[in-house]
């Protein structure tokens, strides 16, 4: 019947106008493609030199800690195949169960955050996280947003300051969270580290809320622990997909870690 | 479906009224001044498109096809501008990012209402010269609806034998 055939009709082109529009790349996108790679790895060195100035910030020197860490760098990027940044994983001395992303690829994490994994794939599972963030360039985008590019390009002493607190403290939003989880999980499974891990790291975080409070500060601004658990418990690995444990002593790393808060 | 539907024949440019010509333009050009009014609240133009359908509706067929065929072509219309106000207050609201989704769908309601600008005013031209015009899909259901013969008014009363 032609009403159908018309009905039908009218239809697909809107859907076509639908889908052609979302190929129109945003404002922060060009403002993105503005800042090179380069000039964020820049920022990112310089803000790791202006954070260790910080009295209240310790980073841990430790060399078990270091090829741990090294070692869980590797398996992922190994995974990820081709990248543009230099990742590094500071690991810093705090209590608090915390992770975040610097410009550049300098990853964070808390002594804290390892103290609660309970094997090293968890912990490949929040730094697989934070590279998901800085591949979607989530880091550099906050910062334009909240300090302004021509302002961050300036790079005085000041402004670092800003961008450090800012890098630290506010929060992704929900979109650029599940994008990061989505990517983290696509990661893990890659890495043959099964993605269960992100789950069953976020549900002890969930349960020690209670107990915990004030250390999950950083961690509640990564809302609806409760949906990225569930995503990560449904998602579908690979038939061909098999687990490798990543071989380090998880133990002795762990008390390297404890020791050092003495 | 039915094939011996049968339909009122269409009038020529000739005899249709001025008068006529001019409401049937009016069903045209009165949605741009309900669309612009209804625009915070885009369920207002539907409701004028309705309301002057009833006023013409027994003015003659062709007032009638004319504000028909002005009011289906409105509801798709009134319906992308509506979810985009319902979205957007959304996004405002729960500080979600732009998604991909919302930027495609922006560009289906910026399309749809340039189409139906651009061809009422078309439509609206045609009418006021005492012609018909026939938008895809909408022109058709308008059509059927106020040229078909509808039973109620060929069938008189007729006998007949008891189906056996
Ligand atoms: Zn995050």
């Amino acid at each position: 019947m032609r009403i159908l055939r018309d009905f039908l009709i009218l239809i697909a082109s809107a859907a076509l106008i639908w889908y052609l529009f979302t190929l129109i790349p945003s404002s922060k996108e060009n403002t993105l493609s503005k800042l090179k790679i380069a000039q964020e790895e820049q920022l990112g060195d310089k803000l790791m030199k202006e954070i260790q100035k910080d009295p209240d910030f310790k980073l841990i020197e430790n060399a078990t800690l270091d090829s741990a860490l090294y070692t869980i760098q590797q398996r992922l990027l190994h995974a990820m195949g081709t990248t543009e940044y230099e990742y590094r994983i500071y690991p810093f001395d705090n209590e608090m169960v915390n992770a975040f992303a610097m410009p550049g690829g300098n990853i964070l994490v808390s002594s804290g955050l390892i103290q609660l994994a309970e094997k090293p794939e968890e912990l490949a599972a929040v730094i697989a996280h934070e590279m998901g963030h800085v591949e979607n360039r989530h880091v550099i985008y906050k910062l334009i947003k909240e300090i302004g590019l021509s302002i961050l390009l300036t790079g005085d002493q000041m402004v670092l300051g800003e961008v450090s607190r800012v890098a630290g403290s506010s929060a992704f939003d929900r979109r650029q969270e599940a994008k990061a989880d989505e990517f983290a999980l696509a990661l893990l499974e890659d890495a043959h580290i099964h993605p269960i891990v992100m789950a069953s790291f976020f549900r002890r975080l969930s349960d020690e809320v209670g107990s915990y409070n004030e250390k999950m500060q950083v961690f509640m601004t990564h809302p609806h622990n409760n949906a990225r658990i569930k995503a990560a418990l449904e998602y579908k690995t690979d038939s061909s997909f098999s687990a490798e444990p990543i071989e380090l002593d998880w133990t002795q790393i762990k008390m390297a870690v404890s020791h050092l808060a003495e | 479906m039915n094939n011996d539907v049968s339909y009122h024949s269409l009038p020529q440019p000739n005899e249709v009224s001025l008068r006529e010509r001019e409401d049937a333009m009016g069903a045209y050009l009165m949605m741009f001044a309900a669309l612009a009014a209804g625009l915070p609240l885009p369920i207002i133009n539907l409701i004028a498109a309705i309301v002057y359908l009833y006023v013409n509706k027994s003015k003659s067929r062709f007032v009638y096809y004319h504000s028909l065929h002005s009011l289906y072509a409105q509801i798709p219309v009134t319906l992308f501008n509506a979810g985009l106000v319902i979205w957007g207050i959304r996004l405002f609201f729960t500080d979600l990012a732009i998604t991909d989704n919302f930027k495609g769908y922006v560009g289906v309601v910026i399309v749809a209402n340039l189409v139906y600008f651009i061809f009422s005013i078309i439509a609206a031209v045609k009418a006021r010269k005492g012609l018909m015009y026939y938008f895809v899909l909408f022109g058709k259901i308008a059509y059927q609806q106020a040229y078909m013969v509808k039973n109620e008014d060929t069938q008189a009363p007729v006998n007949r034998p008891p189906k056996m």
